[in-house]
Formats: structure tokens, sequence, C-alpha cells
């Protein structure tokens, strides 16, 4: 079965484990029940990543359009998903193309059939452990401006 | 009514969500999840309790508007008893809808709590691993509180003598978080409020006394990221440059920390803080790493 085209993260995207359950309407990937969502105009599954890219464009014509009727209407629509990890998605696609940020790949780039591509992300080397033991802790009270 | 919906929301909050929102402050140590579970029915009902206090403000200036209309009704018809009897009842009206608004006002919870610590931990979460827990200290009890108050400077000339100038400046250390990363980078991340309220009297050219009050918030973010130099290359001062003109740089036995900081201005003391301003202090960091083995090559 394949698995969930999913990239969770924001700073480092990571591959989703998860079996996939059934496909976006919007871009036909393959994705886990976690991450689909059902669109409440047309009742169909839509990935997070595909849902969110709506909201974010539909907040940003809300910030345009300044009529109060229409900022009511959308804000509505808006909230229902401002504190569901759709909101995260839509803010992470908001966020690479505005800021130009290139997220940390971490997982296996042969597997890599996201809407991110080899230029989108960089990746770590495999020698790179990432849960190595570490001696020093981390000291919350060192912080670097009382130096 | 959303007054009523409000309320509604509030009475399905648990006890240990009133009780915060009542003391405004605690300390939390728990999994994102877990966090976003207790913030946002919280966050919900906050956003109801503001349209609602909203809502009750408009119908303030509807029975204002109508009582007006009311007193050029009781002189068109000269005295009937039916037109007495509503501005007075509009009068009663105004005071319990300002009462309504006031209740609503107790449990009225910061903004930054829906704007910025929300959706901060549903961010930070999605790059954490399962079980990993964020240290968070949050204080929204109120940035003008006497015991936030820092210092007090009083110009006053002396008794019937103008203007009299008084700025006080309250310190609000209100946010603290620190929490380990999935590539097991630690962050810690804090947001510093420093209000100043300008509160000046003077005698107008025809002799009035006027008070006006100014307030001026200044919120300083400050981001620290302590890197593996197992995972990232050690960054030199000639890296400095692409990073910023105000990172700090610490370098520990095994891993090296940035600090960054950012301050932003403003006006209003209840405005939330934008959370896009801390990713960006992070982003700049992760932007401009390098991998431990590629640097140099």
């Amino acid at each position: 079965m394949e698995n969930c085209n999913m990239k969770r993260g924001f700073f480092f995207l990571r591959d989703c484990d998860h079996p996939a359950h059934q496909s976006c309407s919007v871009c036909q990937a393959s994705f886990c029940s976690e991450h689909l969502r059902i669109k409440p105009e047309t009742n169909e599954p839509v990935c997070l990543d595909c849902l969110g890219r709506t909201m974010q464009q539909q907040q940003q014509q809300q910030q345009q359009n300044q009529t109060l009727n229409t900022r009511n209407r959308r804000n509505d629509y808006y909230d229902d998903y401002y504190y569901d990890n759709a909101w995260c998605y839509g803010y992470r696609s908001n966020y690479y193309s505005s800021s130009h940020y290139s997220p940390w790949y971490l997982g296996n780039s042969s597997r890599n059939n996201s809407q991110f591509n080899d230029q989108d992300m960089r990746v770590f080397d495999n020698s790179a452990d990432i849960n190595d033991p570490d001696a020093e802790a981390f000291d919350p009270e060192a912080n670097v401006f009382d130096s | 009514m959303k007054f009523f919906g409000a309320v509604s929301k509030y009475r399905k909050l648990s006890p240990d969500q009133q009780n915060f929102i009542r003391q405004g402050q605690q300390k939390f140590n728990n999994t994102p999840e877990k966090l976003l579970e207790f913030f946002k029915p919280m966050a919900e009902f906050d956003k109801s309790c503001d349209e609602a206090r909203d809502q009750l403000l408009n119908y303030i200036f509807i029975c204002v508007a109508l009582i007006f209309l009311g007193v050029i009704g009781i002189a068109v018809s000269s005295g009937h008893p039916l037109a007495f009897m509503l501005p007075v009842i509009l009068f009663f009206m105004i005071f319990l809808i300002m009462f309504l608004r006031w209740m609503l006002g107790r449990i009225d919870i910061h903004n930054n709590l829906r704007g910025f610590v929300v959706p901060i931990i549903n961010l930070l979460g999605q790059d954490m691993t399962a079980g990993q827990k964020i240290i968070l200290d949050l204080d929204l009890r109120g940035k003008k509180l006497p015991s936030k108050l820092k210092q007090c400077v009083k110009d006053d000339p002396g008794w019937f003598s103008y203007p009299k100038t008084t700025t006080s400046t309250f310190e609000d250390p209100w946010f603290n978080l620190t929490t380990e990363l999935v590539d097991g980078s630690k962050l810690m991340l804090t947001v510093d409020d420093e209000i100043t309220q300008l509160d000046r009297t003077r005698k107008n050219a025809r002799g009035k006394i006027k008070s006006k009050s100014k307030d001026k918030i200044k919120h300083m973010i400050r981001a620290s990221l302590a890197l593996k130099h197992k995972k990232y290359a050690v960054a030199t001062q000639n890296d400095i440059e692409k990073f910023g003109s105000d990172l700090k740089l610490k370098n520990g036995q095994n891993r090296q920390i940035f600090g960054l900081k950012h301050v932003v201005k403003g006006t209003d003391v209840e405005a939330n803080l934008d959370p896009k301003l801390c990713f960006e202090l992070l982003g700049r960091v992760f932007m401009n790493v390098q991998p431990a083995q590629q640097k140099g090559s």
C-alpha cells in the first residue's frame, strides 16, 4: 500500500509514515486520514496543503477587500480552520514563498513525490545522527543576550 | 445575541481552563498536543467574547440614538405616556448592557493567547518529535498591573500649575518557551513587553482642565537556538553578516548558541503580537546554517 505523500514539519520536513487512505480532489496525490479534510463547500477530500493554501489565499483576499460584508463572510470561513493543522500547512506554504525559506529535509529523498522538489529542500548528510546523545544540556538561564 | 454564545462557551470550559482565564498566569510542561487541547477552547471562547463585547457596544450606541429619537418623539407627541416610557426603558437598558459588557471584560483574556501563543505552539509542534514537551511560562494577567510598574516619573509644577505629566513604565515578560526541535536543537523563545504610559493634564485657552493618556508598547522578541556541532557546521565571525548584525554567538562544547532579537513598537496595548516575527528570526538561523559535513566542501 502506498504511503501518505504529505511532508510533516515547518523548518524541517519529514515523511509521513502512515498508509495512504484517500486521494486529494485538488492535487490527486494520496494521503492518510490525518492529512485529509472534507472541504465543506464541495464535500470532497482535500489534503492539508491544498486546503491550507486556499485558506491563505482567502485570508489575503479578505485583507484586500475592505467591504464589511465580504470581511464578515470570509472571517467565518477562515476561523473554522484557524486552530486546525490546516492553518499550519497554509502558513508554511505562504512562509516559504514570501521569505524564500528552503526547509531541511530529514528523510529518504528517494521517496519524495510530494510538491517539494530537490531544489526546494536542503538535505542533511546521513552520517549526521539526529538522535545522538548529547552530554551538554541546554541551560535555559544561559541566555546569549546576558553575555 | 453573541453574549449568550460567549457565556455558553465559557461554561463548557473545564475548571482548569476557567481558572487559567481568571488567574492569567501559569507554567506549563507538556506536549504541544496537550497544550493545544488546553488552549484551543479558550482561544475560541476569547474570539466569541470579543465579538460579543463589540456587539454589546453597538447596542449601547443604538440605545443612545433611540433615546435621542425618543426625546424628539416626546416633543412631537405632545406628552403621550408611551413617549415618556421609551427613553426611560432605553436608559435602563444601557446600564444593563454596560453591566453585561463589564462582566465579559472580567473573563476576557488577552488576544495574545489566540493570536500568538496558539499559532506558535501549533507550528513549533510540527517540528518536534512525538512526546517532546514544551516548557511554557505564560503571564497574560495584564500589562499595566501595579506589580509590573518599574518606573514612575512625575513632572508636577505645583498646585494649579500646568501641564502636569506622569510617565509610567511597565515591564511585562509574558512569554517564555523552551523546547527541543526534531533536529536536536534546543530553542528558547521569549517576549518581553515594555509599556510606557504618558498621562498629561493641561489647561486649555478657555481655562478648562484637560487630561490625556497615551500608551506606547515595545515588544522585545528574543530567540536562542542551540545547534549541535555534530549536526551543523560551526559559524565563524565571518558568517555573522549572513545572519544579520544583531546576531549573538556563544560557543559551547557540543553546541553553538545563536541569539537573535527583534524589537517591534506599537501603540495598541491590547493588540496581539504577530507570530510570524518569531518564525522569521528562527528562519534566519536555519536558512543560513550549513550541515556539519558540507561546510567548506
